[in-house]
């Protein structure tokens, strides 16, 4: 599929008229929609569902959920409570080294209860490319590749690793 | 959301906070600072305590003879039996503010009153931004400490708030404050804490924002070994708590463990010169006579509470503590037997440097409203004029451009 870095003028007027396959080609060939430097942080909510999906946990029914409240909040966003009426903040509000040790803690909590069949078994080049096409991450950093690819580690230590990873947390 | 629209809603939710990058970096050494270069003794230390919500300066200081405070609140007043006389002004503290009464006869608290911003704006969005940043009506990305920590070295760990998002408050052009979480820090072990060490690690194909996740890896494991063993010891032993007050000092709420834990880096000597702690839930709508007065006297209990940890320590005589919440409620109850947005309320400064036990600024009469609301008849920003030039020792106008007065005679020694 060939790609533009000038936004198609018809975008708007295709997907008014409900020509869905075409809007989402257009979409797809518009580059600056895969820029790299153009990246979002998942908020707490954001994350907590795309790992609920990932690990086949549906949160209406998940064990502990006392605690996975209590981890949204601790991470600042409780769903329909924000701060004020303004709204929750976003990027770089949702980094510090408070919202990093919690997140630890919560995907934790959500591997003990999910479901890591994508990668077992698996090791080596085969479990990176099955965990990332797993977790939608375009690619690992060789940084991160070597720390999954790390001897000795568990399915739940790598999902751990990789949903804390700095390339699940910020989407590209 | 592209960037120009993303800055756009930054500055639409006044969460501009244009270093709020640099803030999880700060942290890695707040206790070793406090260790290898401990802030002397005798400088002064500013506690801002923000009520979230909108608290009701009419059942926090109370008219209780005025016979329009009970004509106009049917259903939401104070009965006499249930406030503390402070004996000037026929006004009275919430029956629950015990504490605060004890420190009003040492002349440790002082109540400015009729405080708000010109205008009334009824929005807690707009109005916390206009008290964060200092800038009613004129929107800017900056908070006031952030502005102030601009006037400084740069230096992380000179203003640090208390929870995992950083208030708009510190946000400074250049400079920034830091966060602090609560309830020290869970850090990974053994195999996993080396993994993620490694996971911390910077990478040539991370963005900007993936670097900054990267980075609180490293910044997580360093801090918890230095910061672990200070949370961990006990608060200074309060030596003075009158046994009237004493038995409710069980309470532990979230603005009492704030408190506890900047209590305990305070006497640890950390280099910082402005915490920043808040309670919410003041948006008492309905039902509000038995919530307002249960958060008052939270905030009361705990701050009282803090004040003699302090006092206990070597740095009694340098902090100074500020309450303010984002607007008063309106005189009349709603038909839920609570009270809608309003415009001023009363702020307390508190501390042994405080010129105390006495009232500044007039008090809304409730013969007199403007629109159904109370008088501003105090300017906020001349508090933080009199925080800004008696308790930090910088020009206002150097931090909320154009301004130049304050409370006069606020501070004993200015």
């Amino acid at each position: 599929m060939s790609t533009t870095t000038t936004k198609p003028a018809d975008i708007e007027s295709t997907f008014n008229n409900r020509q869905i396959l075409p809007a989402a080609q257009k979409i797809a060939s518009y580059v600056t929609s895969a820029d790299p430097g153009i990246s979002q942080v998942r908020s707490p909510v954001e994350w907590f569902v795309a790992v609920c999906r990932a690990l086949k946990i549906t949160p209406s029914t998940a064990q502990n959920r006392a605690q996975i409240t209590n981890y949204l909040d601790k991470l600042g966003q409780v769903p329909f409570n924000p701060p004020n009426v303004g709204g929750w903040p976003f990027d770089e509000a949702w980094l510090n080294i408070a919202s990093t040790q919690y997140r630890i803690g919560f995907a934790g909590n959500l591997i003990a209860q999910g479901d890591l069949s994508p990668i077992a078994g698996l090791s080596g080049l085969t479990m990176e490319n099955a965990l990332a096409d797993w977790l939608g991450i375009p690619e690992f950093t060789l940084r991160t590749k070597a720390v999954i690819r790390s001897s000795g580690l568990t399915s739940a230590q790598i999902v751990s690793l990789a949903l804390c990873s700095p390339e699940y947390v910020v989407n590209g | 959301m592209d960037t120009v629209s993303r800055r756009k809603f930054l500055q639409l939710t006044g969460m501009g906070a244009a270093g709020a990058a640099a803030t999880q970096l700060s942290l890695a050494s707040i206790v070793e600072a406090a260790q290898t270069r401990p802030m002397p003794t005798g400088t002064p230390i500013l506690v801002i305590v923000t009520l979230y919500g909108g608290n009701d300066g009419l059942n926090t200081l109370v008219p209780y003879k005025d016979p329009l405070y009970y004509s106009m609140r049917p259903g939401i007043s104070l009965a006499a039996k249930d406030v503390i006389p402070l004996g000037v002004d026929d006004l009275a503290l919430n029956g629950t503010m015990t504490g605060f009464k004890t420190l009003w006869d040492r002349g440790q608290l002082a109540i400015v009153r009729g405080v708000g911003y010109p205008v009334p704006d009824y929005s807690h969005f707009s109005s916390m931004a206009y008290w964060q940043t200092a800038s009613p009506h004129n929107f800017v990305n900056s908070g006031w400490i952030g502005r102030w920590l601009d006037t400084q070295p740069d230096d992380p760990f000179k203003a640090i708030g208390l929870g995992s998002v950083l208030p708009p408050l510190l946000a400074g052009v250049k400079n920034t404050g830091s966060v602090l979480p609560l309830g020290g820090l869970v850090v990974p072990t053994g195999t996993m804490a080396k993994e993620f060490t490694a996971l911390g690690k910077p990478s040539p194909a991370d963005s900007p924002l993936q670097a900054t996740v990267a980075a609180s890896f490293g910044d997580l494991l360093n801090l918890s070994k230095k910061i672990q063993p200070v949370l961990a010891k006990p608060a200074p032993v309060p030596d003075d708590l009158p046994s009237a007050i004493g038995g409710s000092f069980g309470a532990d709420t979230s603005l009492s463990q704030q408190l506890d834990v900047v209590a305990k880096l305070v006497a640890a000597g950390a280099p910082t010169k402005v915490w920043s702690v808040s309670l919410g839930g003041f948006d008492t709508h309905a039902d509000e006579v038995k919530a307002q007065s249960l958060l008052i006297g939270t905030v009361s209990t705990a701050i009282t509470k803090f004040l003699s940890q302090i006092h206990a320590s070597d740095r009694a005589n340098d902090v100074t503590v500020m309450v303010y919440s984002e607007f008063g409620r309106r005189v009349r109850a709603n038909g839920t037997n609570g009270t809608d947005h309003g415009s001023a309320g009363p702020v307390f400064v508190l501390g042994q440097g405080v010129n105390g036990g006495k009232f500044y600024g007039d008090e809304p009469s409730l013969s007199q409203l403007g629109n159904d609301n109370l008088a501003i008849t105090t300017d906020f920003r001349d508090i933080y004029g009199s925080m800004l030039e008696d308790v930090l020792g910088t020009p206002v106008g150097k931090v909320i451009a154009g301004r130049s007065t304050k409370i006069d005679g606020l501070m004993l020694k200015p």
